[in-house]
């Protein structure tokens, strides 16, 4: 009888600790800060990680999407997918009321007491997004890609959830897309991917020091790009450069030193593994995702080989999107403010007229340099995800594999920053003045991503 | 009794040797698939590289000679239109190219660490460059 009544309470006790244990794993692994939902950091990040590879391909096969219009709608889709899960991670940390142009209270909420499923409001959001950001211009077989992810996303995300919980989700994602996507239209750079090159009144100035074509292409790109709204307020005034160099076309002057130290590089100092760094960063004629597209391919990289969850994932790419975004804003004021010549033109002109840069140049003006704007800017990015301020970091970028270049292999951050700036000079199509200075705008549009906004801690 | 104890023991080590040899990283089988595959890219690349110098001397004569040289003006517009359809095709192969090389890394790669990743990578290299793709 005792041995009866021992073995109850023993039983009991068992039951009680359980019981606790289940309870206790539920709030820390199923429930959201609302206590109704699993927490957005419960899911895998994978299937994010996995239409912003698709992205590379949507950009480098739709007309009309350049280094600008592509920093823009990766920004977008970024700023999507992180608002559509933001209430499963911490809803003080939404960008509405942090980012220009988005007020406090613009963007739909989720119903109080109601569950969610974070990763289909998350598929719905970046798929919606995937289409507005590239609807003018998609092709079938991008349309036809994105519905078929969005699909099977959805096929694999709804099992075992209720009906009416997948309808809420997907509903409220697709609402925060569309409120963002109809934000945007008012940013300057709505539908830009029509007319990459329209010109609005801007003229090129006919002085020795401006931009003259470099290409078939007579008009510079989007000339009026650094008007546009950023998203981190006020970072494209705090994070102008100072002027380059004055413009002299006297031998003896810092300008024409910059020149001939271009020109000696091409013809007479590169050695073989520059050539390659020069066309490595130049993401490659005809297949390329811009700049933009490389440095996501490598953020996204990273989040895969880390296992990221939608929770990590979804705030990286958004810091990044905001990142690369304000970078090309700040980046393109700078080059319409100085709209210096380019090197090519001006050793042509000065130097030796037979002079050919390694890799072709863009039809922009030089200063400052874009790649080291938008690779300083991401690197800060990177570097807060995954390692501290020393920038210390192993890694391989496997993402130009793919376009038949050897894999590059890095121990830290900045290193990889530096050497996509120099590939510019190397390549002969940058000042050291651009490469520098670029490295400078972009850190400091980096730092303010990283540091001006409130974003999530602790990321899972 | 004694002899099938012995029996049991060897066939116990054999499968475990086995499973040992199994266990080794599943790529080193897959090198050569995956090298190839490289090696194509690798050749898309220079062709594609090829093209854009090409096309750059086209667009350069256009841009500099037409109007000292209207009479040429048409063949190299002519070249440029023939280039462009070339373009197009070694843009539609690269990027499928790149498809089917991602998702093959990725099943290849996902489970690596970043030191075996590294040997993988050299791995992958020296065996392309022994096959001249350049």
């Amino acid at each position: 009888m005792k041995i009866f009544s021992t073995l109850k309470t023993l039983l009991f006790g068992l039951f009680v600790l359980t019981f606790l244990v289940m309870a206790c794993q539920d709030d820390v692994n199923n429930f959201g800060p609302d206590q109704t939902s699993p927490p957005t950091r419960s899911y895998d990040g994978t299937f994010l990680q996995d239409y912003f590879f698709l992205n590379c391909r949507v950009t480098q096969t739709t007309p009309g999407f350049l280094p600008t219009q592509s920093s823009r709608a990766y920004g977008y889709i970024g700023l999507a997918a992180y608002e559509s899960v933001i209430h499963g991670i911490d809803s003080e940390k939404t960008l509405a009321g942090q980012i220009d142009g988005i007020p406090r209270g613009s963007l739909p909420l989720p119903s109080p007491n109601m569950e969610y499923n974070w990763a289909l409001a998350c598929n719905a959001a970046t798929a919606h997004m995937m289409r507005r950001m590239f609807e003018l211009k998609i092709i079938e077989d991008n349309r036809e890609r994105i519905d078929r992810m969005e699909y099977e996303n959805r096929v694999e995300l709804s099992k075992d959830v209720d009906p009416e919980v997948i309808t809420r989700s997907e509903n409220y994602g697709l609402a925060v897309a569309e409120a963002l996507y109809q934000i945007s239209k008012t940013d300057g750079g709505h539908e830009a991917y029509m007319k990459p090159f329209s010109q609005d009144g801007f003229a090129m100035p006919k002085e020795d020091y401006c931009w003259i074509p470099t290409s078939a292409q007579l008009e510079p790109l989007s000339p009026h790009w650094g008007e546009n709204r950023s998203f981190v307020r006020g970072v494209v005034e705090e994070s102008q450069p100072i002027p380059n160099l004055p413009f002299s076309t006297d031998p003896s002057s810092e300008f024409y030193s910059q020149a001939m130290d271009v020109y000696n590089q091409v013809t007479k100092l590169n050695t073989p593994e520059e050539v390659t760094i020069a066309k490595y960063w130049a993401d490659d004629p005809f297949v390329t995702c811009t700049p933009t597209g490389h440095t996501f391919n490598i953020v996204t990289q990273l989040l895969q080989e880390s296992n990221a969850s939608l929770e990590k994932t979804a705030v990286g790419l958004a810091m990044m999107a905001v990142a690369e975004n304000d970078a090309f804003i700040s980046c393109w004021k700078s080059k319409y403010d100085y709209v210096l010549i380019r090197p090519v033109s001006y050793i042509q002109k000065y130097i030796d007229p037979s002079f050919e840069t390694v890799i072709g140049t863009p039809p922009f003006p030089a200063y400052i340099s874009g790649h080291s704007a938008e690779i300083g800017a991401g690197v800060k990015v990177m570097i807060h995800l995954f390692t501290d301020e020393s920038g210390d970091y192993t890694f391989t970028d496997l993402s130009q594999l793919q376009y038949g270049f050897e894999a590059r292999s890095y121990d830290n951050f900045y290193d990889m920053a530096e050497e996509c700036a120099l590939s510019r000079y190397y390549g002969g199509i940058h000042f050291e003045m651009d490469n520098t200075a670029g490295l400078d705008v972009g850190y400091a549009v980096g730092d303010a991503v990283v540091n001006d906004l409130d974003w999530p801690q602790n990321l899972q | 009794m004694k002899h099938h104890h012995w029996v049991s023991i060897l066939i116990l080590l054999s499968a475990t040797l086995a499973c040992g040899e199994s266990d080794e990283p599943d790529w080193k089988n897959d090198l050569d698939k995956i090298s190839q595959l490289n090696c194509n890219a690798i050749q898309l690349r220079e062709a594609r590289f090829s093209l854009a110098d090409s096309m750059r001397a086209y667009q350069d004569s256009l841009l500099d000679h037409s109007e000292t040289m209207p009479q040429r003006r048409n063949f190299w517009e002519s070249q440029l239109a023939v280039m462009e359809e070339r373009k197009e095709y070694l843009a539609n192969t690269s990027r499928n190219l790149s498809d089917s090389i991602r998702v093959e890394l990725l099943r290849l790669t996902k489970d690596l660490s970043v030191e075996e990743k590294r040997v993988f990578n050299d791995s992958i290299q020296s065996r392309v460059d022994a096959m001249n793709c350049d």
